[in-house]
């Protein structure tokens, strides 16, 4: 079953365009990693999942349910969501924060409800200081607890990892992926800390300029990410169509500058696949691509192009 | 509804600031009175309760700023962002009904408080009360100070949702509670009447006396003067907080659950 389905989904802020015509599909149990650049409209269509924000157009499936958006019949959302910041009042303890969203949410034994989730989180419940005494990272944790209160089914969480430091980063991570493989939490994650992303996702959405670019999973990422064979051809088509049938387990991307990426074939067989087609090279090179480079190149890089396999 | 009612009572009364402001509405209300006791200083007597033994003069500007404390805690909308999130439509429309309903809670709240801790100052003082008013007139002229505060405190949570700013929202609350904003108003009216070729202060001396500032006013002077109809507007003023006040306050809150509702929270 599909968590969150979205289709057309736009977002209009005035004369800006924050989410355009966006399809995107979040499936039960995944890790969504949801990439872009600032101001590409990654927290913006977390709000409208959220319903913090009304969409301009379009339409969000949550939990398979277009009437109710999979709300309880006393009228609560399934969705926990920790967006932008923390959300905590600054001047109650952690535990008082979570006892009041509690109540709020007509919980009988708020109280109880608290601290499960503080130890869950790696906070002390007996820790009688105000909240404004806490370091980011705490605060972060608070946060991820705050949007734990009710038990949701989907958790939006948008830049869980700013501002922590290693130790607390790694906390939070293995506390997302605890939640996702014990509790069954399904988990939409936008963050910049790419190489954080990487470890939890299971799936990445990647959106630029409010439109979703690719969406692949982590095998998909990897395989585009390992180990490469760049060429350059003399005659780039003829080359390739040969190459194909020399190496047919091997796959092919065209690079815009003409160049051709072959990954799932090492160095030497395609060099040697070459000399026997009789295919004139006038460069091969073994490369490493780096994630981080990858997402960038998706989210509109530097100098905004894009791979040829991409959406 | 109760659910987040209950939610923030829970997270009002664990604040700091509400028993700083109960700390100092106690202090101002209990001093004099001990002032009074320990210095033998003071009225030989007052007439009556209403009028001249208890005030509530700038209960409705407390009650206001309050209501804004309560909607603009300093993080208070990612709290609140948490909170909607967690919510289905309908129930975010209820939140929102929700909070007027609670900064109306906290005014009466406040209202008897602020009573309760005057009777004691003047138990403390020690000054007897010479015709003090049936019990019934003072129980309506506290329900009537609610009232006519209650236009003032919905209006501050209106100005909230639609602002979430701090600043904003308090300045109004003060300014507003405080009578300025609508005496502000009628006088540039009246200067733009009288700009036309009216004469000056036509439209406050027809329309003041509906004012809510007005009404509160009026209603402060005390019981007596509350249920008399001898002024201005020949109505008491306890009718016209009820055609004035109540609807105003039905109003603000049905736009505010109604309408702001459906505005972008984030």
């Amino acid at each position: 079953m599909n968590v969150i389905e979205t289709h057309g989904l736009t977002k209009r802020y005035r004369r800006k365009l924050a989410v355009d015509n966006l399809d995107m599909t979040v499936a039960a149990g995944d890790i969504y990693g949801f990439v872009g650049k600032n101001g590409s409209g990654k927290s913006t269509t977390m709000k409208m999942v959220a319903g913090l924000a009304r969409p301009t157009a379009g339409e969000i499936i949550l939990f398979g349910d277009p009437e109710r958006g999979g709300a309880t019949p006393q009228g609560f959302s399934r969705i926990g969501a920790l967006i932008e910041s923390p959300g905590v009042l600054q001047s109650l303890t952690a535990r008082d924060n979570l006892v009041a969203k509690a109540l709020a949410l007509g919980m009988t034994h708020a109280g109880q409800v608290a601290d499960d989730l503080l130890v869950l989180v790696g906070l002390d419940p007996a820790d009688h200081r105000c909240v404004k005494a806490y370091s980011l990272g705490m605060k972060q944790r608070l946060g991820l607890a705050l949007a734990l209160v009710g038990s949701p089914d989907l958790l939006l969480l948008d830049e869980p990892f700013n501002g922590l430091d290693p130790e607390a980063t790694r906390a939070m991570r293995l506390a997302l992926v605890r939640l996702n493989h014990e509790h069954g939490v399904t988990i939409m994650i936008s963050s910049h800390v790419l190489d954080q992303l990487d470890r939890v996702a299971t799936r990445f959405g990647v959106i630029a300029d409010g439109r979703l670019t690719a969406e692949f999973t982590d095998e998909e990422l990897h395989e585009r990410c390992g180990s490469s064979v760049r060429l350059r051809l003399a005659e780039p088509e003829r080359g390739l169509a040969l190459l194909e049938q020399a190496l047919p387990q091997a796959a092919f991307r065209a690079e815009p500058d003409g160049a051709l990426v072959v990954t799932g074939a090492a160095l030497e067989k395609v060099s040697a696949a070459c000399f026997s087609a009789g295919i004139e090279v006038r460069e091969l090179a073994q490369q490493e691509r780096d994630i981080e480079e990858y997402f960038v190149e998706l989210m509109g890089g530097v100098d905004g192009e894009k791979d040829g396999d991409v959406r | 509804m109760i659910a987040l009612l209950r939610s923030d009572a829970y997270r009002v009364l664990h604040s700091r600031w509400i028993w700083a402001v109960a700390a100092i509405v106690a202090f101002l209300l209990l001093a004099p009175g001990l002032m009074m006791h320990w210095t033998s200083m003071g009225p030989i007597y007052y007439d009556d309760l209403t009028s001249s033994a208890l005030t509530m003069s700038g209960i409705q500007i407390l009650a206001a700023a309050m209501a804004s404390i309560v909607c603009c805690d300093r993080t208070d909308i990612g709290f609140s962002r948490s909170i909607l999130s967690s919510l289905g439509e309908r129930a975010r429309m209820v939140w929102f009904a929700e909070k007027c309903v609670f900064s109306l809670a906290l005014a009466a709240v406040l209202i008897v408080f602020a009573f309760v801790v005057g009777l004691l100052g003047l138990l403390v003082s020690g000054v007897p009360v010479m015709t003090p008013e049936p019990a019934w007139q003072v129980a309506a002229w506290l329900g009537c100070t609610w009232l006519c505060a209650a236009p003032y405190v919905v209006l501050t949570v209106l100005v909230a949702h639609l602002t979430r700013s701090e600043g904003v929202t308090t300045v109004f609350a003060v300014l507003s509670a405080g009578g300025l904003l609508e005496g502000g108003l009628l006088i540039g009216v009246d200067f733009l009447y009288a700009l036309l070729g009216g004469e000056f202060l036509t439209v406050t001396a027809a329309v003041g006396p509906w004012m809510p500032a007005e009404i509160a006013s009026a209603v402060g002077a005390g019981a007596q003067t509350m249920l008399s109809a001898g002024n201005a507007a020949n109505l008491a003023p306890a009718i016209r907080a009820l055609i004035v006040c109540l609807p105003l306050t039905v109003a603000t809150v049905a736009a505010d659950a109604l309408l702001v509702s459906r505005r972008d929270v984030a």
